[in-house]
């Protein structure tokens, strides 16, 4: 009996594939409709993605560079260095610490001012600059935290770090984030239905069919089968076509910034790719899914 | 068999059926007549939960329609043949696949389809056209595939509507002495029809509806009630 049941069950899952594949390539030109719309949405969404992760990690990158700087007193004697900067370390969250001395902090600026370096002449008999330590931290988020405690340690005059880049570097990735969250439902609103017209257009065309199944005892299943099927095909394909174009794409987009801009960080397309298409996969499947699923619901009585 | 209890149907403000109670036994042979829109068709549809009654209760083979859920609807259609006046065969298949169809969707396993096919369609005479298209066959002899079709699953009961309302006096006879085999063979079956000489011929009983009530059951007689007491004079 149960042997049976199972048997049934394949020959069920069998006749569906074939026939909602079947119904795919009768559908021609809707069919191609609904995949087009699969593929423009999700490369929409995947281009988003794309920009969202590689932003986010472009500010991650630009994050763990922010440091802070703390200056000492003029009066400051170096023989305490080492004992400042044990001071330093001791502070929980701070990361990498670099003593620089006066004298190297004015051998970067005539390294910055270049050719333009006989400008610093003036200052180079008295450096008014000061001794500073600069303090990289573990975790951006704590950038305040380990600031005020440096500030604390009697030998620093006072504390400077970036901390405006960092919080509108923060604004925008969250802005970006939660236009992509909007997007990426509107894009699937009208996947939704893009597909669930075509299911309703098999339907359609196989009213006959399907009102003799219903009259003579066919199984819900066996009627919704066939039409969630090429809901699912038809959002698979349209996922697989994405998933190519956004990866021949980026990788042609990537060796192309990374000759004319080196130092911009950008993601490699491994392991990124490999994830976008699961994800797309993932997506199309389930618009495909719940979009015939809805059409048989509605349009198929039992 | 069948019994429907107190039955009322209405479609908005229309009542098709009003407070209708009729059974028929296992193995009946039943004419229903009256005039277009009487509810005919209306009291088919309720058998097989096409529709479902207002108000009332119907009950086919044991089965309560009237409470069943949808789940079970199947379960109730496999027990009931419909045949229908406009055939409803599929274009695009052939007089085989036709039949072998609701073998196939109702999960009968293939040896049985194949064994079974060719015997319904010998017993409705078309063992020779089981390749033919629908559109390559006469009006009448659609209807007997449709009608090896509706018996194709054994149901204990078929119903038809109005069968021969598309054929010539030939064809007519030929659907309906199939459709009293089918009754000799056990089943019980329910012919909604216009076809008065037909009825009046073959003196079985006769249930006639008018707007929505039953107004004759005779357990032997013609198509109409009037002339049933000189039925050789017809109409």
């Amino acid at each position: 009996m149960l042997k049976g049941d199972i048997a049934e069950v394949f020959r069920l899952i069998g006749r569906s594939v074939a026939e909602g594949l079947k119904s795919i390539w009768a559908h021609g030109l809707m069919s191609l409709a609904s995949v087009g719309t699969v593929t423009v949405s999700l490369l929409v969404l995947a281009v988003f993605l794309l920009v969202a992760a590689n932003l986010s990690y472009v500010a991650d990158v630009l994050e763990s560079q922010v440091e802070i700087v703390a200056y000492c007193n003029p009066e400051f004697d170096r023989q305490w260095e080492g004992e400042l900067l044990d001071k330093v370390e001791s502070i929980p969250g701070v990361g990498e610490v670099l003593f620089v001395s006066r004298e190297d902090a004015l051998d970067r600026l005539r390294e910055q001012f270049g050719s333009q370096a006989d400008l610093l002449s003036a200052v180079e008999e008295d450096n008014p600059l000061r001794d500073s330590i600069e303090i990289t931290v573990t975790d951006p988020d704590r950038i305040e935290e380990v600031a005020a405690g440096v500030s604390e340690i009697e030998s620093i005059q006072d504390v400077a770090y970036p901390r405006e880049v960092v919080q509108r570097l923060y604004s925008v990735t969250e802005a970006l984030r939660a236009a992509g969250v909007a997007l990426v439902f509107l894009l699937a609103a009208a996947t939704f239905l893009l597909i669930s017209n075509t299911i309703r257009l098999t339907i359609y065309a196989r009213r006959d069919e399907i009102e003799i199944m219903r009259l003579v005892g066919a199984s819900a299943a066996f009627i919704w089968g066939p039409l969630v099927v090429e809901g699912l095909f038809l959002g698979l394909i349209g996922a697989g076509l994405a998933g190519a174009v956004v990866s021949w794409g980026y990788a042609d987009l990537i060796n192309s910034l990374q000759l004319s801009l080196p130092f911009l960080p950008l993601l490699d397309t491994e392991p990124l790719m490999g994830n976008l298409i699961q994800l797309l996969g993932i997506i199309g499947a389930f618009l495909g899914l719940l979009s015939s699923w809805f059409s048989a619901q509605r349009y198929v009585r039992i | 068999m069948i019994v429907l209890s107190h039955v009322s149907k209405s479609y908005g403000d229309i009542c098709a059926l009003d407070d209708v109670t009729v059974s028929v036994s296992k193995g009946e042979f039943v004419f229903l007549v009256g005039p277009s829109g009487a509810g005919k068709s209306t009291m088919l549809q309720l058998l097989y939960r096409e529709e479902v009654p207002t108000e009332g209760s119907v009950v086919v083979d044991n089965l309560n329609v009237t409470r069943m859920s949808r789940r079970h609807v199947p379960m109730l259609r496999r027990k009931v043949g419909v045949v229908f006046q406009d055939f409803k065969l599929l274009d695009s298949k052939t007089v085989y696949e036709n039949v072998a169809f609701v073998l196939q969707v109702t999960g009968a396993p293939a040896p049985f389809i194949k064994r079974r096919v060719p015997q319904v369609l010998n017993l409705v005479g078309l063992s020779d056209k089981e390749k033919s298209y629908p559109e390559q066959l006469s009006g009448g002899e659609q209807q007997r595939v449709s009608m090896a079709r509706a018996i194709a699953n054994s149901p204990r009961i078929i119903l038809a509507d109005e069968p021969t309302g598309n054929l010539d006096r030939d064809s007519s006879w030929k659907i309906m002495r199939l459709l009293a085999e089918f009754n000799r063979r056990g089943a019980t079956v329910l012919v909604a029809t216009h076809d008065w000489p037909i009825v009046d011929a073959m003196q079985k009983r006769v249930v006639e509806i008018e707007q929505g009530k039953i107004v004759r059951d005779d357990a032997q007689g013609g198509y109409s009630g009037s002339v049933s007491s000189d039925r050789a004079i017809g109409r």
